[in-house]
């Protein structure tokens, strides 16, 4: 799975309830079925070398920027789909 | 005219749904919001003609909740207060408050005094601070006896520091690289005015034998690269140990701290431990900091608001 | 005897000053640059 074709097939992972967002900055598999966990290995790698970016450029933290990214993430995602709250995955 | 007393038990107070304190003093700082809390106490009142004197215990206990752009909880309290003509009186004898978060964890902190004034002018009244302290970084902040006339313009008051730890402000403070160690005390000459705080040549020192201070980054090191004064202060900083550290301290109502670091030490792999002087003036805008520290935190959303809004305010205010 | 050179370091201290202002503004900055990454169009949300 290239990361274009995960890119387009994470819209549908995320309405069908496959991926979820996490406080982390990354994404986390919901249910493990068809091409889920590909997916997100993809697209953490790609958001993982963003971070990492920002990062080197503003001279702070990585965590510092995952943390930021992930309540962006948390905060934006639409309702219906899944975060993971206290370790709990929640339907927003 | 027969004189009459009158006994009144409160019936318990849960501070979350109705903040009955909010409701009833028009001083009442309009940035503090209860989460929790429960509050209990009795009344007596005594009069013949009107009414001539009250006399009150409270106790407050599992007070949580935000003040402006802190969070704060285990806040307990024995609260007395006392009522004549119309004069109040209110009496602290045991605060206390596990902890309070601006974007850097603080406490416990403990405080013991009472506060008087004129029902007529609530704000405007004496607090006497017999003791009060605050657990921060390893160390604490201390004010001991000291009177504060708040109807007057400004307020002094002598903050001591005492113990903090270097270590426990580089792991809280926002930047890749840096790390140290050593013990800070320090004297805070604090004068409040317009209810903004400010420091008059402080004073701060590490105690005796020093410590080292550590700072190494890829940013430091592309100013080392183009910059010879930058090299040297690169090839200082990456493993500075140092035996004095002082510094003066100047805190503006803009939130502005200067230091004026001097600090003498030696880096043993440098020119043979060759002794360095390295003097460093640091401005350090402060409730950017917190403010920083809570954007990448994980805060409410209250504080959120308010943290985006005053940026946007000071981003507005013309610069003074 | 044959004298050994003792290459003492040079007590002359070295003399540093440095003036540092420290920038808070960037946490803020990262936030705006993290919007483009969560957004519909970006392929990683």
């Amino acid at each position: 799975l290239s990361l274009n074709e995960a890119m387009s097939a994470l819209p549908a992972a995320k309405s069908a309830g496959q991926l979820g967002e996490q406080p982390n900055g990354y994404l986390g598999v919901v249910s493990a079925s068809g091409s889920a966990a590909e997916i997100a290995k993809q697209i953490n790698q790609a958001r993982r070398e963003e971070y990492q970016r920002l990062a080197e450029e503003n001279g702070i933290q990585l965590r510092d920027v995952e943390s930021i990214a992930g309540k962006k993430a948390l905060d934006r995602t639409p309702a219906g789909q899944y975060i993971l709250l206290n370790d709990v995955w929640m339907k927003k | 005219q027969q004189p009459w007393r009158a006994n009144v038990s409160l019936q318990e107070v849960f501070l979350r749904a109705a903040n009955p304190l909010a409701d009833t003093f028009s001083g009442w700082p309009s940035l503090l919001s209860f989460a929790s809390g429960r509050l209990t106490g009795q009344l007596e009142a005594v009069g013949s003609a009107g009414l001539d004197s009250v006399q009150g215990q409270f106790t407050l206990s599992g007070g949580k909740g935000i003040f402006d752009r802190s969070t704060f909880e285990g806040l307990t309290a024995n609260i007395n207060l006392a009522l004549a003509a119309d004069d109040l009186q209110l009496v602290f004898p045991d605060l206390r408050l596990e902890a309070l978060d601006p974007g850097m964890p603080l406490g416990p902190v403990s405080f013991s005094g009472e506060y008087r004034a004129e029902l007529a002018n609530l704000t405007g009244g004496v607090l006497n601070v017999d003791a009060a302290r605050m657990g921060m970084l390893g160390g604490q902040v201390r004010v001991n006896a000291a009177r504060l006339d708040l109807s007057r313009p400004r307020q002094s008051v002598l903050v001591e520091l005492e113990g903090v730890e270097l270590g426990r402000l580089f792991e809280v403070y926002p930047a890749e690289g840096l790390s140290g160690r050593g013990t800070l005390d320090g004297r805070l000459p604090v004068s409040l005015e317009g209810g903004k705080l400010v420091v008059d040549d402080g004073q701060l020192q590490a105690r005796e034998p020093g410590g080292f201070l550590r700072y190494r980054s890829e940013k430091l090191d592309d100013l080392a690269r183009s910059n010879a004064g930058m090299r040297q202060v690169a090839a200082a900083l990456d493993d500075f140990q140092y035996s004095v550290l002082a510094s003066d301290v100047a805190y503006d109502q803009d939130g502005l701290l200067v230091l004026g670091l001097q600090l003498q030490g030696h880096n043993p792999s440098l020119q043979d431990g060759r002794p360095i002087h390295l003097n460093i003036r640091l401005e350090e805008n402060v409730p950017a900091l917190l403010a920083s520290l809570q954007l990448s935190g994980q805060v409410s959303d209250i504080i959120q608001k308010r943290v985006q809004e005053r940026l946007l305010q000071r981003r507005l205010a013309p610069d003074p | 005897c044959t004298p050994t050179v003792q290459l003492a370091a040079p007590n002359e201290p070295i003399n540093i000053n440095l003036n540092v202002k420290i920038q808070h503004e960037i946490y803020i900055k990262v936030d705006k640059q993290l919007d483009e990454l969560f957004s519909e169009s970006s392929g990683l949300f």
